[in-house]
């Protein structure tokens, strides 16, 4: 019997500096032999050569280092989005280019429903890309005019319910609540916006929340993350961390044929608790791991909203061209002037703090805290992370390289939100310089890049194309001397993204040792047209000798 | 059914202001089933032996930003409380030292609840300096915009000097919300809870342990034009904390409820005869009204 596998490919990328490119990949149980020509890696022993991937390119698995789990449970309700979307299961789900196309789609949906009263719930639905009339209540009520119907749309801050919805829920023109859209006729068009609002459909909300969290939604979590690439996945900060939370990750990873590793991170705000019980209790998960696909030792924080929802802490002159009515600056998650006690609890622990700092007056905030909490307690390489790091500026950076502070860039809002920046939110200049991975790699600042999934969608191959092109929705250029190399987005997307995890050990890159984890690309991403990255087609991939084809069932 | 929705109380303001220290006078003093959420970060600084007196509920409350997490914490934490076998009968919510009141706020006109008071505590001390920051500034003076009742706490480490020019930030940041000073968050627990009617008139023996004493102040006549009533409730001055009462006017009975700055007139269903007796009952501070201040409203012509 043979005793490990040689993989023939077009190529193989090994992000290793030592050795770029090969042409085979021995693996031997779940870790890579060795990596090389075919006759060198023969000299192993007894082997057989498998040449199913003769055709493709190999690359490290994609680590992304921000991404949640509940991207994998929104497939349990209906796709509405208007750009094409592939579901866990590969099947394509066509993009909803008018509101005739949404309205026949939920119908589909609904025919489908045995239970009268269970809601219908739809998501991704973007208004600003429908032709015509906005879709409102009445639009639905042709779906059905009994059963309550919850769309939500793409940017998690605006729903529209149909008619039966507003009455089960008693949502009237008299309740105060702001956010409720009324219609010529006074009274509620359906649309609900913002938070408040859209709580008022309390039954829809509690459905579309269990479903977020169950088993099922991480498994297709996994699934997606199998069919665009990436062998390591974070869930970054949507899990409590209760026996129940923990043990549904522990359960899944241990299930055989679970297509995906996956990075926990221990939530200071999905379960408020005392720091020092939460670092403990991190720590023992680190320390004693469940099995070889579940990861802890990172601790999310919060501290700013989004800029496109004008809710980022940003400096002066802060927004450049708010909606009437809002706050100068935006919203603190946590107030500044803890940071410092709950980072140094983490800090001390041993642990990785990643914070969320979509301005630069948070990542002013989290950074100032990093520098008082390592003169107090001095510490190398903790690679304290700026998540997201949308604005973070050149000072800035130049003080994280000095601290030893990593980036986790939010490259894709570029593409799905660039043009309202420049228009709306920070301006055109700021706009340029934003998400900023030429920076950070001029400065010496170790830099990840994400989705944010599922605030858009999973996939590094679309995250390099945007870090890379840095092209708007509209196709306009956002700061072109923020462009980086297709090799340096690929370092952001395998060993740079594993180093932040503190799992380059491990993972992240094809050489001796490490995991055997692949992704298997149609197409050479150093070679094709840079502008052309985010339509490599991937085959699947290759988790600890593994392979998961793209598209397949479980 | 207004009477079987939860009552919710808000208790906001900013870091050290002395929220939980309000909120555990305020268990003390509640003898009703009360549920509590709190949203903050880090340990819980409860008084559990007056959760257990309540028969309450503490349900720490996720935070984060719908960006980050999707889920909406507040609106589920309150189906889940909605949910609870005894049902309370009052809902408080600590929100965090950053959040703004009127945000919380927001989430109380649902299913099952009705907004009582929106409670600011304001640390004495700190207040004027925090409004002023560059960081929190207009988070700590956005924090008022809600208030029904502001509590100045911490009045025992402040001079005379610092105690004017408070007042004059609060007159501009909250120039129609009745304010009261304490010590230790040490308030007369009658304006937290809801006024009866008649009135539950603070008692003489409590007073004292309460830091500043209210006062309270009932009516009770017959048929009321309702734009006297209107004009009596927008004729309120700041320094009233609550007013309640059924208003007997021609077109029917109406509720009346006044808190802080807010008031509402409620059209009554009545069965039978056509209704005849106003009754309403006051709390402010000392003075704020006088003695026939109501009767003038109501019955004198102008
Ligand atoms: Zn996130």
């Amino acid at each position: 019997m043979a005793e490990f596998t040689i993989y023939c490919a077009r190529r193989v990328i090994t992000m290793n500096p030592g050795l770029p490119f090969a042409e085979a990949v021995a693996v031997k149980g779940d870790r890579i032999l060795g990596v090389g020509d075919l006759a060198e890696l023969q000299t192993w022993g007894d082997h057989t050569v498998d040449e199913s991937f003769r055709h493709h390119v190999i690359t490290p698995g994609f680590v992304e280092a921000h991404s949640h789990a509940m991207t994998g449970g929104m497939w349990n309700f209906t796709y509405l989005g208007y750009f094409d979307r592939r579901d866990p299961d590969g099947v394509l789900w066509a993009g909803c280019k008018t509101m005739a196309e949404v309205v026949a789609r939920l119908r589909e949906s609904e025919s489908a429903m045995t239970d009268p009263s269970e809601p219908l719930i739809g998501w991704g639905l973007d208004p600003i890309y429908l032709k015509g009339e906005r879709l409102v209540g009445h639009h639905l009520d042709a779906v059905s005019e009994t059963r309550p119907i919850f769309i939500q749309h793409a940017s998690g801050h605006l729903a529209t319910v149909n008619t039966a919805l507003l009455a089960q829920e008693e949502i009237t023109e008299s309740n105060p609540t702001p956010g409720i859209q009324l219609g010529g006729d006074g009274r509620p068009n359906g649309e609900l916006q913002e938070p408040a609002a859209m709580s008022l459909a309390i039954t829809a909300q509690r459905r579309f929340r269990a479903d977020l969290s169950t088993e099922a939604s991480k498994w297709n979590f996994a699934f997606e993350a199998r069919n665009t690439g990436h062998t390591l996945i974070t869930d970054l900060g949507g899990t409590p961390m209760t026996d129940s939370g923990v043990g549904a990750w522990k359960s899944v990873t241990s299930s055989p044929g679970f297509p995906a590793r996956v990075m926990v991170a221990g939530s200071f705000f999905a379960t408020p608790m005392d720091p020092d019980a939460l670092a403990q209790m991190v720590v023992d998960l680190r320390d004693n791991p469940a099995n070889d696909k579940l990861k802890f030792g990172i601790i999310k924080l919060l501290l700013d909203g989004s800029i496109q929802g004008f809710t980022a802490r940003i400096s002066w002159p802060y927004y450049h061209n708010p909606p009437e009515g809002n706050a100068e600056n935006g919203i603190w998650v946590m107030p500044p002037e803890t940071m410092v006690d709950a980072l140094e609890a983490f800090h001390r622990a041993g642990l990785t703090v990643h914070c969320h700092c979509n301005g630069d007056q948070a990542a002013e905030v989290f950074i100032s805290a990093v520098e008082e909490v390592l003169e107090r307690h001095p510490r190398w390489d903790h690679r304290h992370t700026v998540q997201h790091c949308q604005l973070t500026t050149q000072s800035q950076y130049a003080r994280m390289a000095a601290l030893g502070m990593h980036a986790n860039i939010f490259s894709n809002h570029i593409f799905y939100w660039g043009d309202e920046h420049a228009a709306f939110t920070v301006g055109p200049e700021r706009a340029a310089r934003m998400d900023a991975c030429a920076t950070a790699e001029r400065l010496g600042v170790p830099f990840s890049f994400h989705s944010d999934a599922p605030i858009t969608p999973l996939g590094h191959l679309h995250v390099m194309w945007c870090a890379v092109n840095r092209r708007t929705a509209s196709d306009a250029v956002l700061g072109p001397d923020e462009c980086i190399s297709v090799e340096t987005a690929m370092k952001a997307a395998t060993i740079d993204a594993a180093r932040q995890l503190k799992l380059d050990h491990e993972l992240g890159s094809i050489q001796a040792g490490k995991y055997a984890d692949f992704a298997i690309l149609d197409a050479n991403p150093l070679v094709v047209d840079p502008t052309e990255l985010k339509h490599i087609g991937v085959w699947g991939t290759v988790v600890g000798g593994e392979k998961f084809q793209a598209g397949t069932s479980r | 059914m207004s009477s079987d929705r939860i009552a919710v109380t808000i208790i906001g303001g900013y870091l050290g202001a002395g929220k939980t220290t309000l909120l555990n006078h305020l268990l003390a003093a509640a003898d009703e089933r009360v549920a509590i959420l709190v949203n903050d970060f880090g340990e819980l600084n409860i008084d559990a032996s007056l959760i257990d007196t309540t028969a309450g509920n503490t349900i720490a409350l996720p935070n984060g930003c719908i960006c980050c997490s999707l889920v909406d914490g507040l609106g589920a934490a309150m189906s889940d409380i909605d949910e609870l076998d005894p049902r309370p009968e009052r809902l408080v919510i600590e929100a965090s030292g950053v959040a703004d009141p009127a945000g919380v706020a927001a989430f109380t006109h649902r299913r099952g609840y009705r907004l009582d008071l929106v409670v600011v505590m304001v640390d004495g001390e700190q207040f004027a300096e925090n409004a002023a920051d560059e960081y929190v500034g207009e988070t700590v003076r956005g924090q008022l915009a809600a208030a029904d009742l502001v509590v100045v706490n911490k009045t025992d480490l402040m001079d005379d000097a610092a105690d004017s020019r408070l007042d004059e930030l609060l007159d501009r940041l909250a120039p129609a919300v009745p304010t009261v000073r304490a010590v230790n968050a040490v308030i007369d627990p009658a304006v937290l809870l809801d006024l009866t009617t008649p009135a539950v008139a603070p008692q003489a023996d409590h007073l004292h342990d309460h830091g500043v004493p209210f006062e309270t102040w009932s009516y009770e006549g017959g048929v009321v034009d309702l734009s006297r009533v209107r004009a009596m409730a927008e004729a309120l001055p700041r320094a009233v904390v609550r007013a309640k009462g059924i208003v007997a006017t021609p077109q029917g009975a109406q509720l009346f409820q006044r808190v802080g700055p807010r008031w509402s007139l409620t059209e009554q269903v009545t069965l039978g005869s056509v209704p005849s007796v106003t009754c309403l009952v006051v709390i402010g501070l000392p003075g704020a009204i006088t003695e026939n201040w109501l009767e003038d409203q109501l019955e004198n012509s102008h």
